[in-house]
């Protein structure tokens, strides 16, 4: 009696100890995987994913990892021009591989949205490679030659729309590598700012929590670093500056020049750099030059001018001849009414129609809602009582609130605002069935024979899944309509938000932090009812020439919204005709050149004068930037049509054109061979080996449901107590 | 030690058994009590992924039929396309067939973990299935995708769209990436798949955090 509980307890014993041995061993497992987590991070200092690029980078490939580890970078010089509306930016970095190994490498650009890259040259130790735009499979092919047979090749291609990578194979060891990059892009305009963005930031590092330094050194020994005599004389650099930054840490050595040179065809107000101080000196009228030397890497350039204000719109006119066509960029100004108190007075806003549509899915849930409903507040206080509204909100179904649009008088406006109220955020987003109602219903509204500017605005956070569809709606049945569209968090589609405004002579809009959201709408609703050219027209004033524009149909001119319009004529003469409707009442001017490479200023009304400007910006390609960016903005629209009808006829000739003006697009690649084999056979290229994983952004679904760990402890913990409950009745027995 | 419940259920069980033991079966019965609860949420989970492809596959024979048939169903409302049961909130979109292992999965639009506790899934900013572009679909390693931790270069996938045509995909590439990388998800210039789940295939308790990411090519566009 006294001895059978003892002989009973290793029963349970024997039975239980699997158990919590089990229970141990899930509890260790998941502190050891906190602990190697710690580790990761030490071994992640200098690892890098594509998508945490944020200046041009140098990255070296590592096997059966996608992340990438950073080469040090020693120098960048960066030479800007602008033409007006055009900038035509040269990068050259310089960048070292440390290591003792031969490596693979990848150099990534994030490029600012609108350029059009042209042009790439990597300098290898004393040998020079020049691009070459090919097909993309073409060039595929020739770089994994290249791979095999040890020649140094660079490709470049471009996955994302703001991201340019180019491969770099077979980097010798402690080699240094000159990476030149040419690229075009239009300036940003925002409230009469002309702004210019150079990515120049640090890539971020992920530092350990420990920091031990060490562990980079592990990764990638230290800088060494060879000042060489440069043989071609460097404007802003030199050798003794070199020798400085290859005493410090690579990290922190990272130096820049900038040199700018902006061409702005008129006077301007103030030329300003944001996160820098630089030297601005005018060289003649409508010339300056800045620069910008020995910066350490830590902010993006950021550079904005000012035109003088002026009471009536200003038509700037940059035109410049590529084989036998001519290329133009319009830049309309729109005047700023408050300088002219006569225009003021008497001036007459065309009466409008706003469609405000709006998310109420789940996503939009607490805050954003809350400051969506806040924007419409605004919406409505931006409308005067002749003008009419609707409002449609939508998740999973649309629904309207008017039958039809109704005017704003102040019951409708208390009407609205406690609907607006009420809605509440749940279900999905289907946005085609409420951009379906809002351009179907609009039609209805027409046939009142109103001549109102029916405009409409479209807020949502939601991803766009058929973009295609939703494209060729809105092209079928936006009619005379302006469509603006407003993404709100970091899932909007900027693609589809951007094109669809285009189609709708609109403009686009992207708020990430919804605390910005009323700000925001409050200046799209004010500039909403400031329209200040509207249904513009260009034309030829020779019948003979042709003339192709881009944006077409052109959208129209807001206050303190610029009007960028990119266009190429065919023909001996150039000068045409552009009409519009000002204030209520029909307005033209004409566009004259009167020689090639001139730049002219055209005032309305009265002709200020024109100032001449001699473009070199691509004297090896001799394409004109303003012909390189026409070519950009002609390969978008293909490549719309490419994505909206499928159709093979759009990727040939977005193929033609990317050949003729020397560009990269999705089809075709930037590639640049060596002849002369460097590397020796028997070595073989390394990529090392290491963990990866790092937070950032957007991530892949996960894909486990762990069921079989939770299954199989189960089953196991019913096992040992089944058996030792079996052997009980033994025990009993033995009694 | 021991509790008055216990000692209740003890006098009831057995009054002719001694006292001194009974601690132990009942501590034992109720593990086992314990094991079976902890067995019905993975059995559940497990139970669920495949009961829900017989459902699917029935829905996805009758939309096929319908569309033979050239019935003009409301197919353009999302709501009344054919629902494997009805309170889905997604619906079929494809049908994918591993050539080797010779199984088939209904995809399901939307990859959500709702929609992938139930079937593979279709990442709707993706291309359509058989379209021209990548056609991005991702399932569970432990319950359909289990199949692919031996899939090799070379092998065939078919997929099924919802107008019957059926497009064979040769494997052009097995990456194992992490998770972070959603370099899968671009656009390419052909007609392929890319199929992801996570890595490794080994039963444990931790998340995990790297992809199989295998890519097929349509094998017409190959030749």
């Amino acid at each position: 009696m006294k001895f059978s509980p003892l002989i009973f307890n290793l029963f349970i014993i024997s039975g239980i100890t699997p158990i919590i041995t089990l229970g141990m061993t899930l509890s260790m497992s998941s502190h050891v995987y906190a602990v190697e987590k710690n580790n990761h991070d030490d071994a992640d200092y200098h690892q890098v994913s594509l998508n945490d690029v944020s200046s041009g980078t140098l990255l070296f490939k590592q096997s059966n990892s996608k992340r990438f580890l950073q080469a040090p970078q020693l120098k960048t010089q960066v030479e800007i021009e602008i033409n007006g509306l055009v900038a035509n930016v040269k990068v050259k970095q310089k960048f070292t591989n440390t290591s003792n190994n031969w490596q693979h490498g990848v150099y990534a650009f994030p490029l600012p949205d609108n350029a059009a890259i042209n042009q790439l040259s990597m300098r290898v130790g004393d040998r020079v490679i020049i691009g070459e735009i090919q097909e993309k499979k073409q060039a595929r092919k020739t770089f994994n030659n290249a791979k095999k047979s040890g020649k140094k090749a660079a490709l470049i291609e471009q996955y994302r729309p703001n991201l340019f990578t180019t491969q770099l194979a077979n980097i010798p060891p402690n080699e240094e590598v000159e990476v030149e990059l040419s690229y075009f892009q239009q300036v940003d305009y925002q409230a009469g700012e002309f702004s210019l963005h150079f990515p120049m930031a640090i890539t971020p590092r992920y530092q350990p929590k420990g920091s031990k330094t060490s562990a980079t050194h592990n990764l990638l020994p230290t800088l060494i670093f060879q000042a060489r005599a440069e043989s071609r004389a460097e404007k802003h650099s030199n050798t003794s500056s070199f020798e400085q930054y290859s005493t410090t840490d690579p990290v922190q050595g990272q130096f820049i020049d900038v040199t700018v040179d902006l061409f702005s065809g008129a006077e301007l107000e103030q030329v300003n750099s944001i996160n820098h101080s630089l030297i601005a000196e005018q060289q003649e009228l409508g010339h300056y030059r800045l620069k910008l030397v020995n910066q350490l890497i830590e902010k993006d350039f950021k550079l904005t001018w000012q035109y003088q204000p002026q009471a009536l719109p200003q038509i700037l006119n940059f035109q410049q001849t590529y084989q036998n066509k001519k290329y133009g960029l319009l830049m309309v100004l729109p005047g700023l009414s408050e300088l002219n108190e006569n225009s003021a007075a008497n001036k007459i806003t065309p009466l409008r129609e706003l469609t405000f549509v709006l998310d109420t899915s789940g996503s939009m849930a607490g805050d954003s809602l809350a400051q969506a409903k806040q924007a419409f507040k605004y919406a409505l206080t931006s409308l005067h009582e002749h003008d009419s509204f609707q409002l449609i909100a939508f998740n999973s179904y649309p629904t309207k609130l008017f039958q039809a649009p109704v005017l704003a008088s102040e019951t409708n406006k208390q009407q609205a605002w406690r609907f607006v109220s009420a809605l509440e955020s749940t279900g999905g987003t289907e946005i085609k069935s409420a951009l379906d109602l809002v351009l179907n219903e609009k039609l209805t509204a027409k046939n009142s024979k109103n001549e109102k500017l029916q405009q409409i605005v479209f807020l949502t956070d939601g991803a766009v899944g058929n973009e295609a569809e939703i494209f060729s709606d809105i092209a079928k049945k936006i009619g005379s309509k302006r469509l603006f569209t407003v993404g709100l968090g970091t899932a909007p589609n900027r693609y589809f938000m951007k094109k669809a405004a285009e189609i709708g002579r609109g403009s686009y809009q992207f708020i990430s932090n919804h605390n910005e959201l009323v700000k925001q709408m409050d200046r799209l609703f004010t500039k909403l009812s400031q329209p200040v050219l509207t249904d513009l027209n260009m034309s030829l004033n020779n019948p003979n020439g042709v003339l192709v524009t881009t944006p077409n149909p052109i959208p129209d001119v807001y206050a303190n919204e610029p009007l960028f319009l990119s266009y190429q004529v065919t023909g001996e003469q150039s000068d045409s005709l552009l009409t519009g409707i000002y204030q209520g009442e029909i307005w033209s001017i004409n566009i004259e050149n009167y020689q090639q490479e001139n730049v002219d200023a055209n005032f309305l009304g009265s002709l200020e004068g024109n100032k001449t400007v001699s473009t070199k910006a691509t004297e090896e390609l001799n394409i004109p930037p303003l012909a390189t960016l026409w070519a950009r903005r002609k390969i978008a629209d293909h490549y719309r049509q490419l994505m909206l009808y499928k159709e093979s006829k759009a990727k040939d000739n977005i193929i033609e054109l990317a050949l003729k003006y020397h560009l990269v697009t999705p089809f075709t690649s930037l590639v640049a061979v060596e002849k002369e084999v460097s590397r020796p056979h028997h070595q073989t290229a390394n990529a090392k080996q290491l963990k990866n994983m790092l937070p950032a952004g957007q991530k892949l679904p996960s894909t486990a449901l762990n069921w079989q760990w939770q299954f199989n402890g189960a089953i196991c913990l019913l096992l040992m107590s089944v058996i030792s409950l079996l052997l009980i009745p033994q025990r009993k027995n033995n009694d | 030690m021991i509790n008055t419940n216990s000692t209740k259920i003890a006098v009831n069980k057995s009054t002719v058994d001694k006292l001194s033991k009974k601690p132990y079966e009942i501590i034992l019965l109720s593990l086992i009590v314990i094991a079976c609860l902890l067995l019905i949420k993975p059995s559940y989970l497990y139970a669920k992924s495949v009961l829900a492809q017989v459902l699917l596959k029935h829905a996805w024979q009758e939309s096929q039929h319908e569309y033979q048939q050239e019935i003009q169903p409301q197919h353009q409302e999302k709501d009344q396309r054919n629902r494997p049961w009805h309170w889905a909130d997604s619906y079929p979109v494809a049908k994918l067939t591993y050539k080797k292992k010779n199984v088939s999965w209904i995809i399901m639009a939307g990859m959500t973990g709702r929609a992938m506790a139930f079937a593979p899934t279709w990442l709707e900013d993706s291309a359509k299935p058989n379209q021209y572009g990548n056609t991005v679909i991702s399932a569970h390693n432990d319950s359909h995708f289990n199949v692919l931790e031996n899939s090799d270069v070379g092998e065939e996938f078919l997929l099924e769209d919802p107008q019957g045509q059926i497009l064979s995909y040769r494997v052009m590439t097995i990456d194992i990436v992490s998770q972070y990388d959603i370099s899968s998800y671009l656009f390419q210039d052909e007609t392929m798949i890319t199929l992801i789940t996570c890595y490794p295939f080994k039963v444990t308790n931790k998340a995990k955090t790297q992809r199989l990411v295998i890519q097929a090519v349509h094998v017409d566009s190959l030749r």
